[in-house]
């Protein structure tokens, strides 16, 4: 809770969970009070000016798409499913990069050089390579669109990166084991389950939350490849649309307004209306940047910045001119606990 | 006898890491069968097929198209040739607008020391495929505007250098300017420039003499790191710039895990060598092993 007085902290926070908020308030309230964007508009004289999609004004800050929906409350909805999908997967890698580091620093340290060139293999490929590499064999159109497709997709997502973090989090734990307060409670006979409810989680737990924001950075950034990469999350609704000239084209539609399936859906109207594909790349910088915050503001917290002000007051109490011969009020009662 | 060991732990860290590489394709293909016991024997099957097909190298052919099949071998290497042209390129390039930056914002006063710093961190979070994204549409909105066309963006059939040299490069540099402006930063500090300044030598003599090398011995031995996240960079610029790079060949033959597994490894083995390399220089430059520090 300390890590809300932080500023870095508190403002990424603040932008992160009013994005999220305003989602769900979107999706369960507003979206049925806004009122949809004119499907023609007509100038003074009556005659049809425009017809969607209409480039960027103060009514559509982020223009309007070429269904007639606007984009900015587009990006909105898909708020929630984008970054809870990148709270989900972070948390995955979390736990799981967690239970293997604990199980790395205690129990195959001898194996420290097979387990640094494994996850060599898994840091040179990039993570959205290996992500495609996994989805190409995964037969979406076969399975249909769910949950299973869903979930077996997030724990891709989730694994790929798993093998580095869970090296990161041993050797971090590998390194604080070593220390002499740990050493002396093993030789006391502490077993390993007591080290590790007593030294290695109360350690752990500031770097881990430092670790989330970065993962959850990690897979934002994961998801805007995927975007581009125009591979959807949770499967793809194919519709045959025709413009009456030609064969029927086939078009897939996220199910969601999620934003990678926003960027990757439009990728084709980067060289005609940008503005379709503009809105959800801002929106990603500026989640990514909320939780790139969130992760500073932590970092101080760790490394005990936030604590100068106390220290300073602490110096200039010590500071007070001592009487000669000391008398009792300058001496203070101190409770160890 | 010394050498003899550092030999064997390179190449058996090498076997290892490429047996990794394997293993990952076989179970991504095995990965739909996901909750069965099946998938077992579908994994161990792929593995060892992936792995004699490193022995038969020269025997693998790819599909270019419905009729056409070609050599693996005498197709790969004009991608290959091209990628990592792209990649040490861009890798100088950061390197030099990383260390020129960092130096020069060294010098600056304070207040706009701590701007750049603020300007490097939020220009971090804009991720590589929105960077690439927006230089393809500044080039075009250039060539809208004066009808004078930079550069090709959409590469088509002759490679184009400058363009993916320069994009792939920024956002490393970034990187790499944080990391180099933190090292000199902890370097300043330290009592031997202190030392150094007291004795009347000029700010910019002890920084380029002295702050500058040891600083540079933090920033190579994290060059591994920059040169993972050029990767991405690169993959990503491939596919968005219709590059005919290492990458956008492995892409379209994403369905061939031969081909995928080669083509990895075959990426992977120069920027290992020069990664063992570059440590053992840093190595003697540090002393350590010559038993100075």
């Amino acid at each position: 809770m300390r890590a809300f007085r932080n500023v870095y902290f508190a403002a990424g926070f603040i932008i992160a969970a009013g994005l999220l908020l305003a989602s769900f308030f979107y999706s369960y309230w507003l979206k049925d009070i806004i009122p949809q964007p004119p499907k023609q508009i007509y100038n003074e004289a009556g005659r049809l000016v425009d017809v969607p999609p209409y480039p960027p004004s103060w009514a559509h800050p982020f223009g309007v798409d070429r269904q007639g929906e606007d984009v900015f409350w587009k990006v909105i909805d898909g708020a929630k499913y984008t970054i809870v999908t990148a709270l989900a997967v972070s948390l995955l890698r979390l736990v799981f990069g967690t239970v293997g580091g604990i199980v790395y620093a205690f129990y195959l340290q001898k194996f420290r050089f097979i387990a640094e060139s494994i996850v060599r293999a898994f840091r040179f490929v990039p993570a959205i390579f290996l992500t495609m590499l996994f989805f190409a064999f995964i037969p979406l159109e076969e399975q249909g669109a769910g949950m299973g497709v869903l979930i077996k997709q997030l724990l891709v997502l989730a694994a790929v990166a798993l093998p580095p973090l869970m090296l990161v989090i041993g050797n971090d734990i590998a390194v604080f084991l070593q220390n002499e307060f740990v050493v002396s409670s093993r030789l006391m006979g502490a077993d390993h389950v007591w080290l590790i409810r007593k030294h290695v989680l109360p350690y752990m737990r500031p770097r881990l939350f430092l670790l989330f924001t970065q993962q959850t950075v990690q897979s934002l950034l994961l998801l805007v490849h995927l975007g581009a990469f125009q591979i959807l999350l949770g499967g793809v609704k194919v519709i045959y649309d025709s413009d009456g000239l030609g064969p029927p084209e086939k078009v897939a539609l996220s199910l969601s307004n999620e934003w990678s399936g926003l960027i990757g859906l439009s990728y084709r109207e980067m060289m005609l209306d940008q503005w379709i594909v503009v809105g959800p790349c801002v929106a990603f910088i500026v989640a990514i940047f909320a939780f790139k915050l969130m992760g500073k503001g932590l970092e101080q917290v760790i490394a005990g910045k936030g604590k100068r002000k106390q220290r300073k007051k602490q110096r200039s109490s010590s500071g007070k001119t001592a009487s000669f011969p000391p008398q009792q009020g300058d001496f203070e009662l101190v409770l160890y606990r | 006898m010394k050498k003899w060991k550092l030999a064997l732990t390179v190449l058996a860290d090498l076997l290892l890491t490429i047996f990794t590489i394997m293993a990952i394709i076989a179970f991504a293909q095995s990965y739909s069968l996901f909750p069965s016991p099946q998938m077992i024997t579908v994994f161990w099957q792929q593995f060892q097929q992936l792995f004699w097909s490193f022995f038969s190298i020269r025997d693998i052919t790819v599909s270019l198209s419905q009729w056409h099949n070609a050599p693996l071998l005498s197709t790969m290497m004009e991608p290959y040739a091209y990628s990592l042209v792209i990649l040490w390129g861009a890798l100088a390039v950061s390197f030099l607008i990383a260390v020129t930056g960092a130096y020069i914002c060294f010098l600056l006063p304070r207040p706009l020391q701590k701007m750049v710093k603020g300007i490097a961190f939020f220009l971090e979070s804009i991720p590589d495929v929105i960077f690439i994204f927006s230089t393809q549409l500044f080039v075009i909105w250039v060539f809208k505007k004066t009808d004078l066309l930079i550069v090709n963006p959409v590469a088509g059939f002759d490679n184009v250098y400058v363009l993916p040299i320069v994009m792939i490069s920024i956002l490393p540099s970034i990187l790499l300017f944080q990391m180099t402006f933190l090292a000199f930063t902890e370097e300043k500090d330290k009592p031997y420039v202190e030392y150094a300044l007291a004795k009347g030598l000029s700010k910019t003599a002890v920084l380029w003499r002295h702050m500058f090398r040891n600083a540079l011995i933090t920033v190579f031995s994290n060059v591994q790191y920059l040169f993972w996240f050029m990767l991405s960079n690169l993959l990503v610029a491939e596919y968005l710039f219709n590059m005919h790079g290492l990458f956008r060949f492995l892409y379209e033959q994403l369905h061939t895990p031969e081909v995928v597994a080669i083509g990895l490894a075959m990426l992977f083995l120069p920027f290992y060598l020069i990664d063992v390399a570059g440590k053992r220089v840093i190595a003697y430059l540090t002393g350590i092993e010559r038993g100075v520090a």
